[in-house]
């Protein structure tokens, strides 16, 4: 190789970006070529001096616990499965509790289970319950579709790593709800209250359903009638629709498999969660208008 | 209010419940692993972001940031074998974007600044002093440099990386990048000329 041709390619020797080939017939002409001997030497001074560079920066358990703490990482053991039915059940409505005006329903809500259920196991009896308005059960049994967007990359994939997809996440994921009749849009703080109950939902916890309701009917009037004029409500609509989209996941796995206990606490839970909400809702408005 | 938050993160459908319950035990696991990434990664990611955006707190803040995006999407990542390539690749993009925010708020650029800021700290022994000189010089010279040369330059004399992985990381051609860093030597070359010569 001749000098002009090895001098163009030497950063990309220094680099150890070089095949063999090239490399090889490289380091032959340095054998006997000075003046690039000379220029490569000055490369790596150059590399030298770079490698002097102290930015001082010593990130460590200070930055970990700011990490730590945006990511919201939890490092408690995992919680073992509820022993018992009942013990869950009275965790999940305890909050309705600490409210005095739905204690009632709380307490009817424990009571029914607690007898009902027991009945219903030594029955084994299903009840047909009669489906009402609002959301209507679909026989089929499709289940929510869940699709990543059609960009599965996100912004930080690079740009050519066809191994890394951005994971579907709760802000991406396009959830289609299952096939139901069309009815027209309804603030979902009002939707969850005409929830039909389907047959194969038990007795007893379809009552208790029933006051899981009744609540979510009666948080949702307190939201609706503060000063503001529901505006918490209009603006949460979206989330509140996607708890209610949770309810009805969750209901479709209790019909679909009654005699899971595991499928009752969820969908007491995800009923939980809307009345949880809603109280949010209605104590954040009370608060703001003080 | 976070009722958007609980929401999005506390789905309870069931098929949900149930593989919460399992990665709630495999979320130690990841919780631990992901604390050996940011070990090991931590101070070279920092570093990186650093010569980006010249500025040390902002640094620091925009590395926490690249690794909460990277926590979040660890899940996605297929192939643990470019996990350096697309960590930086989100330290790349949290850079960005934070130099784009800096000129849309026209703050001082930081390759307007040309004054040399020698840090007078002493005593130090000579040797140190001209360390910390050199480095002042060397961020200086790097905040000289536009944003891609800056990239691809840090990413290769600083952060060892290939051709290939800067292509990977920055989503740029083997051809502009080694014209990038081509260019971005020379340019260096001239701003730390006399401490080049003295090195000889």
């Amino acid at each position: 190789m001749k000098c002009e041709a090895v001098l163009p390619l030497l950063e990309e020797f220094t680099d150890g970006e070089l095949g063999a080939a090239p490399r090889q017939a490289i380091e032959a002409h340095l054998a006997g070529c000075q003046a690039c001997v000379e220029a490569f030497e000055a490369l790596g001074r150059e590399h030298a001096l770079y490698a002097r560079y102290d930015r001082g920066l010593e990130p460590g358990e200070e930055m970990w616990a700011a990490i730590v703490a945006r990511i919201d990482l939890d490092d408690r053991p995992v919680e073992s499965a509820p022993s018992s039915l009942w013990a869950r059940f009275a965790g999940v409505v305890g909050d309705l509790f600490a409210v005095p005006r739905f204690v009632p329903i709380a307490a009817t809500a424990c009571a029914v289970v607690l007898v009902g259920v027991v009945v219903w196991k030594a029955q084994q009896a299903p009840d047909a319950v009669p489906d009402g308005p609002g959301i209507a059960t679909t026989s089929s049994p499709s289940s929510p579709d869940v699709r990543p967007p059609d960009n599965a990359k996100g912004p930080d994939a690079p740009a050519s790593g066809p191994d890394v997809v951005e994971p579907p996440s709760p802000t991406n994921m396009i959830v289609k709800a299952p096939r139901t009749k069309r009815r027209p849009s309804r603030p979902a703080t009002e939707a969850t209250a005409d929830v039909a109950v389907a047959s194969a939902i038990p007795a007893p916890v379809a009552e208790a359903e029933r006051h899981y309701i009744a609540a979510i009917k009666v948080l949702t009037k307190d939201v609706a009638a503060e000063p503001s004029g529901g505006a918490a409500a209009k603006v949460l609509d979206a989330p509140l629709k996607e708890l209610d989209k949770n309810i009805l996941a969750a209901r479709k796995a209790v019909e679909t498999n009654p005699e899971d206990p595991v499928a009752v606490i969820n969908m007491m839970a995800a009923y939980d969660e809307k009345v949880d909400a809603l109280q949010r809702m209605a104590r954040y408005q009370v608060n703001r208008d003080r | 209010m976070r009722l958007s938050v609980r929401a999005a993160a506390r789905s309870t459908a069931p098929a949900v419940i149930e593989k919460e319950r399992t990665e709630t035990a495999v979320a130690r696991v990841d919780h631990d692993a992901f604390r050996l990434i940011f070990d090991r990664y931590a101070r070279p990611v920092t570093s990186f972001i650093y010569d980006m955006v010249g500025q040390r707190e902002l640094a620091e803040e925009l590395a926490q940031e690249t690794f909460v995006r990277a926590y979040k999407g660890m899940a996605g990542l297929r192939d643990e074998s470019k996990l350096s390539t697309w960590l930086f690749g989100i330290a790349k993009n949290v850079a960005y974007e934070a130099l784009r925010s800096r000129r849309r708020r026209n703050y001082v650029a930081i390759d307007e600044v040309t004054e040399v800021q020698v840090r007078d700290e002493s005593p130090l022994p000579e040797g140190q002093l001209l360390n910390k000189e050199l480095s002042a010089v060397i961020e200086s010279a790097l905040a000289g440099l536009d944003d891609d040369k800056r990239t691809v330059f840090t990413l290769k004399i600083y952060q060892q990386k290939s051709y290939e992985e800067i292509a990977g990381i920055t989503g740029f051609s083997i051809a502009k990048l080694k014209t990038d860093l081509h260019r971005a030597r020379a340019e260096m070359r001239r701003r730390l000329g006399p401490y080049l010569e003295g090195v000889q």
